[in-house]
């Protein structure tokens, strides 16, 4: 998990720890002494799927903010388009974290043409 | 028979209608507080506000961003203010978790409980989360907050408020808050924001209004005194437990912050906020209740426009 995310977005999170759920889904948190009688720690944090990490709108604001690699900035209409949970144009290949500014949405996939959209429909906005 | 409220209508058509719908909870009501504008902000409906989410998010980006929905500042809370819509899902901040819907008066119990990055946190009654993930951005994410609830059907709200708002140090536990009694001194801070019979949620829902019976209360008080117990013990002496309901039912307030002070060394705090409350009883019902309880913050919803709330700031020696 570590070297992927050194590897895809160049970012070190050391004081953070990872857990693999089911369905190859991420998990993160930081420890404490009551990590034993926890019947949930972490937050979801992204899927590592065939070709890459996908993170979730909790991760790309996690490793956002400091990733050195892979981030695509969207203009504020490309962004709502995207929060609508469209897909938006991009010459890029790959997983890329979405960001406007401050705000991160999650990453999206691009096949050098078209950035396709993983934001799930309970977090989309019906319209601005 | 179908008993209609109107919010706008003559104070006396109000009083009517409760006494219609819920003739025990009137008279409740008159006796903690009789006045026409009691009444009528008891069934005004609730101001929309949300708290800026700084585990993401920048106070002042957001203000800026959200300035033609926000209506005004919430005074005792930094990062709480009021908006003029409730179609949540239509607003980017929100669906981030930049933003989180919660009450103003429930933005109180975090604020005074002296949280800072690094401290172990116990909430004793989490679910469904907005006052824990508040908990979470005081300490930066850093530290530990035990997040439990009793009830099964209520972690998963909290499970994904605390997802939403990338709060990582949280262990949710699934526990009668009772059990927390045995970590005696393990914890810096407590929160007791305790279940309650939910009187100051009429505004809320009207529902509460049929819902409530005062014989609800006195086994809601018995549990309420245990749970306030159970967390005091856990905590670390020097340390600030908040007890706080949104009721304002005597038996459930005045009188389980009575019994933590009569039973044990803990001394109750004023809190120091900008917020006007209204006298606490230190007399109700027959009952007579310490002079320390005066101490506590009772808010009535026509002082703030608040929903009716109950906070005591308790330390332990």
């Amino acid at each position: 998990m570590r070297n992927l995310l050194k590897e895809q977005f160049g970012v070190e999170l050391p004081e953070i720890k990872f857990y693999l759920g089911g369905k190859n889904r991420v998990y993160v948190y930081k420890s404490c002494e009551f990590d034993d009688i926890a019947f949930q720690r972490g937050i979801y944090f992204g899927t590592i799927e065939k070709d890459g990490l996908r993170l979730s709108i909790e991760g790309s604001f996690i490793v956002g903010k400091i990733a050195k690699k892979n981030v695509i900035e969207l203009d504020a209409e490309n962004f709502r388009r995207w929060m609508r949970g469209e897909d938006v144009e991009a010459g890029v290949e790959g997983y890329y974290i979405v960001k406007c500014g401050n705000y991160f949405a999650g990453c999206g996939k691009g096949n050098g043409r078209i950035l396709r959209n993983f934001v799930p429909k309970d977090r989309r906005i019906a319209k601005f | 028979m179908r008993v209609l409220i109107n919010p706008e209508g003559d104070v006396e058509e109000i009083k009517d209608a409760l006494r219609a719908i819920n003739p025990e909870l009137y008279e409740r009501l008159l006796k903690i507080d009789g006045s026409d504008d009691f009444f009528r902000y008891m069934v005004k409906p609730l101001k929309i506000s949300v708290r800026v989410n700084t585990l993401k998010a920048e106070i002042e980006e957001v203000r800026e961003n959200l300035s033609e929905i926000i209506t005004g500042k919430v005074p005792w809370c930094e990062e709480g203010f009021y908006i003029s819509t409730n179609e949540f899902s239509k607003i980017p901040e929100h669906q981030l978790g930049m933003i989180f819907s919660q009450e103003a008066a429930s933005m109180i119990p975090p604020v005074v409980m002296e949280l800072q990055p690094g401290m172990t946190v116990l909430d004793i009654a989490a679910s469904p989360g907005a006052k824990t993930t508040q908990m979470a951005q005081y300490l930066h994410n850093d530290g530990c907050i035990v997040a439990n609830d009793v009830k099964h059907s209520r972690i998963n709200i909290l499970i994904s408020n605390l997802q939403r708002c990338g709060v990582l140090i949280a262990k949710v536990t699934l526990r009668d808050g009772r059990y927390f009694g045995r970590f005696q001194n393990r914890f810096d801070a407590a929160l007791v924001d305790a279940p309650c019979s939910n009187m100051g949620m009429i505004r809320k829902n009207y529902r509460n209004i049929s819902l409530w019976k005062l014989r609800d209360c006195y086994g809601l008080s018995r549990l309420q005194k245990d749970l306030l117990m159970a967390a005091y013990k856990a905590t670390k002496p020097g340390g600030v437990v908040v007890y706080s309901t949104c009721t304002l039912e005597p038996l459930e307030n005045e009188e389980v912050v009575d019994y933590l002070l009569r039973n044990t060394d803990a001394e109750i705090e004023e809190i120091k906020l900008p917020v006007k409350g209204v006298r606490p009883f230190t007399e109700f019902d027959g009952k007579k209740y310490s002079q320390e309880v005066k101490k506590c913050l009772r808010l009535h919803p026509q002082i703030n426009d608040t929903e009716g709330f109950f906070v005591a700031k308790l330390r332990k020696p």
